[in-house]
């Protein structure tokens, strides 16, 4: 189960004045390296995991991806909320405005609805691990070019405290892997 | 290198035997497998500051700097 508390992991301030940044931002939300799909990647490969550790990084990383979720579905929306569908259209969020006005949806910025294919399971730990050490690798670009793309202080905060935890989570997965390649040889010697 | 191991030890010593501590690096390596350095260290920034910095860990701290040319007024 789960504990939710009512504040975010970071804060975020994101000024008005770049609009455009609202599109973009939607790759960390529902694009194919996106929050999303690495929660739920996550979320869904710890059962098969061989080790508590393995196990254990997974659910804490998986619970930590849903909170950057919230935090670029807040960055999105500080953004939108208040946007004329004139503003939307200018921001290249026309077609978002025509189907569900201000409303956020768990896309790409092409308006491409997230997918379970965008991620894999393969109870294969090794497999897995190494799945999931390249998509922190992915997320990290992704963010960086994201941050290449504003001058606004705020949200480049942000973007920057969420490209750190990238780093930190592939560390933490290599580790897991360094356990896991231990583990096995282990089971073959004893 | 190896005293912070002690605490993993503890944790699940019982569970798998003799795979703890995990080396820095492995001792024996082998083609066709991937290795990442397990952390050793454990100095860390005051909690305040390792918000900020979206790490505790001076070590992993790897702070991008924006290429020139980014930012979309300086293109």
């Amino acid at each position: 189960m789960w504990v939710y508390e009512k504040k975010l992991q970071y804060p975020v301030k994101v000024g008005k004045c770049d609009m455009r940044m609202a599109k973009y931002l939607y790759t960390q939300y529902g694009g194919p390296d996106g929050e999303l799909g690495a929660a739920i990647r996550y979320l869904n490969q710890r059962y098969t995991m061989p080790t508590n550790e393995a196990k254990g990084l997974l659910t804490d990383i998986g619970t930590e991806e849903l909170a950057h979720v919230e935090m670029i579905c807040t960055m999105i929306y500080q953004l939108t909320k208040d946007a004329t569908p004139q503003q939307m259209e200018e921001a290249g969020l026309g077609t978002n405005y025509a189907i569900r006005a201000n409303a956020l949806f768990p896309a790409d910025p092409n308006g491409v609805p997230w997918t379970a294919s965008y991620i894999q399971a393969h109870s294969d730990p090794v497999t897995d691990l190494t799945e999931n050490m390249a998509a922190e690798q992915k997320a990290r670009a992704a963010y960086e070019n994201l941050i290449s793309m504003t001058d606004d202080h705020g949200m480049r905060d942000a973007l920057k405290f969420l490209r750190e935890r990238e780093v930190v989570h592939f560390q933490r997965f290599g580790e897991a892997l360094r356990i896991v390649q231990e583990y096995q040889a282990a089971k073959k010697i004893f | 290198m190896k005293e912070d191991n002690n605490a993993n030890n503890a944790g699940v010593g019982n569970v798998y035997p003799c795979i703890y501590p995990i080396p820095f690096m492995p001792q024996y390596v082998a083609l066709a497998n991937a290795y990442v350095p397990y952390q050793q260290h454990a100095k860390s920034f005051l909690l305040c500051e390792a918000l900020k910095k979206g790490t505790l860990f001076p070590e992993l701290y790897q702070p991008y700097e924006v290429k020139i040319g980014g930012g979309r007024h300086n293109e």
